[in-house]
């Protein structure tokens, strides 16, 4: 069984899905995030000798670690409207159990995960700014100089996180350039209004080799290098470029959309993954 | 330079800083809450800069750069519950500032070149007590027996199984929230009901000694502790009986497996929970990264600040 695990509306894992059974790859199981935390039933042990059990979903489906030869994780957050009637306190704690659980039952399944789940980021390849401009100027991938301070004004603070949250920014390019501000969010920046000419490209990188539109071959032995570096199988690095600047390395992130990659990415990680390919 | 961060006067940061005192070590304070007097400002170098860090921590008025921190002791609190933040509304400017300072001190740690005892991103596998327990087995140490469940009918036949063969069984959270252990007893059956709700983490308990091995780079300062406590840590206010915490030598083999535990983690600084049981196995519970070592260190005399210091100051692996 392979399990491509998403929120609903994640049209980069549908598409996967539908891709890899267009190309014959047997036992793709597409589940919601939604189902996985508000499944009906969790029965999961833990020994010396590895990891068993059962969760079983709401639709009658029953996933086991043991039987589960590839997983593609994607998830964003997890739902928690369930515990919306316990106090704020029980809540919390509620939360944190079920994601305990989640980032173990992931770290647990027998196959290969594709995107591990990460204590600060249960869909994996969350990256902090400062860490990804350091490795991408290693990596050789034309970076710009990143900055922060605490005298800049920073977003509101609303919530609190203990954990990794993003601050800074890069300095904008050279006098004159456009500003895009935190290269935070999706992958693609639009020109701004009046500026000069920015396209936008991106790359994935899977298993050391690189998919999407065709980059220069120093960016794309940068973008393998970046993924070296990162210790991920799988990134998406985007970066800019125009007439006046060149290329830009802009950010790079676990939760790539697929689409980019085509049919020969979507085949990639069906190899993967599948013990056995149909065609 | 080595940074301490963190309330100065908290015993584990105090015993270091006197350790680095002792030894001779040039090193600063952050201290939490003097926040506001912070100021950090983090910079990186483009590619032709090859990413260098640069930029200045500033803590009341003296200006340091970030280039010359050679080591970080970083045992931060949750800055929310500071006591000058704790009654400011959200978007105060102080809290704002506050926040804005840890975080960037927390980011500044995770890629500092230097010692950093540990990296923020690093020290998050308590978090989830499976998935640390997962890590665990796979550096070569027994875990216990362990359900997690939301069903009451497979977790009260764990718990039966368990009673059959003569073995306790405990319950305690899955994640670093909470953590108190506590046996089940009888009584407890009877609202297992409510684990519906939330899958709750049962384990088979593990008769034996309590070991805790503090890991500081390459060395290894071990401990035992004899108490009659389910959880050892609570033993004063559940038994009224505080723990005996004696110094003791770990065999060549289980040094070797806590180094080792502790560098797949990543965390240079980590305590380790151990039982020895009385078939001489050592099953491990849990790898703290941020140990309060400080209540091993003084009752059993093991040297650990200084080990901390030293390793900090490059003077040992």
């Amino acid at each position: 069984m392979i399990v491509i695990l998403c929120h609903p509306d994640d049209v980069a894992a549908l598409w996967l899905s539908e891709t890899l059974q267009q190309l014959g790859v047997d036992g793709v199981e597409l589940v919601a995030v939604e189902q996985l935390a508000f499944s009906r039933r969790i029965v999961y042990h833990l020994s010396g000798d590895g990891d068993s059990g059962r969760i079983e979903l709401a639709d009658g489906r029953v996933l086991r670690p043991e039987t589960i030869s590839g997983l593609v994780n994607r998830i964003q957050y997890l739902p928690t409207q369930h515990f919306a009637n316990a106090d704020p306190a029980d809540r919390n704690y509620a939360a944190a159990e079920l994601s305990a659980f989640v980032l173990a039952w992931i770290n647990g399944v027998g196959g290969r995960v594709i995107n591990p789940a990460l204590p600060f980021a249960l869909g994996g390849g969350g990256f902090q700014m400062p860490t990804l401009v350091q490795l991408a100027s290693m990596a050789g991938l034309p970076t710009v100089p990143w900055r922060a301070s605490t005298a800049d004004v920073g977003p509101p603070e609303g919530g609190h996180h203990v954990g990794p949250s993003e601050a800074g920014h890069y300095f904008g390019p050279p006098e004159g350039g456009p500003y895009f501000g935190p290269p935070e969010g999706g992958p693609y920046f639009g020109p701004p209004e009046g500026g000069p000419y920015i396209s936008t490209h991106a790359g994935i990188v899977f298993d050391g080799r690189l998919f999407g539109p065709l980059l220069p071959r120093g960016l794309q032995d940068a973008c393998r290098q970046l993924a070296v570096l990162l210790g991920v199988p799988l990134l998406q690095v985007m970066l800019h470029q125009s007439p006046g600047l060149g290329w830009r390395f802009v950010n790079a992130t676990g939760s790539v959309d697929f689409r980019i990659g085509g049919k020969p990415l979507a085949l990639a990680i069906g190899r993967a993954l599948a013990r056995r390919i149909a065609a | 330079m080595i940074l301490l961060a963190g309330i100065p006067d908290e015993s584990p940061l105090a015993l270091v800083t006197d350790a680095l005192d002792e030894i001779g070590a040039n090193h600063r304070t952050f201290d939490q809450r003097r926040a506001a007097a912070a100021d950090v400002e983090l910079e990186i170098a483009d590619a032709a800069g090859g990413g260098a860090i640069g930029g200045t921590l500033t803590l009341d008025g003296e200006r340091i750069p970030l280039r010359e921190i050679t080591g970080m002791y970083v045992r931060l609190m949750d800055d929310q519950f500071l006591p000058a933040m704790a009654g400011l509304p959200a978007h105060a400017a102080e809290r704002r500032h506050c926040r804005r300072v840890h975080e960037l001190l927390l980011r500044f740690a995770d890629i500092a070149p230097g010692r950093v005892l540990n990296r923020p991103t690093d020290s998050g596998s308590n978090h989830s007590k499976p998935f640390q327990a997962q890590a665990i087995r796979a550096a070569g140490f027994d875990i216990p027996d362990t359900l997690i469940t939301n069903d009451a009918g497979a977790a009260r036949e764990f718990i039966e199984r368990a009673w059959s063969e003569q073995s306790g069984v405990i319950y305690k959270s899955v994640s670093g929230v909470r953590s108190i252990v506590r046996r089940v007893e009888t009584r407890d059956l009877a609202r297992l009901e409510q684990i519906r709700w939330c899958p709750t983490q049962f384990q088979r308990q593990v008769a034996g000694t309590d070991i805790r091995v503090h890991v500081v780079g390459d060395a290894a300062f071990a401990a035992t502790i004899l108490s009659d406590a389910t959880d050892y840590r609570y033993a004063a206010r559940d038994i009224g009986v505080e723990p005996d915490v004696v110094a003791c030598t770990l065999d060549a083999d289980v040094r070797a497996l806590c180094v080792g535990l502790a560098r797949r983690l990543s965390l240079p600084l980590a305590g380790i929970d151990l039982r020895r049981t009385p078939d001489g196995r050592y099953v491990c519970f849990e790898v703290n990264p941020s140990p309060a070592f400080s209540f091993y260190e003084n009752r059993a005399g093991l040297p650990i600040a200084n080990g901390i210091a030293r390793y900090l100051a490059g003077e040992v692996q």
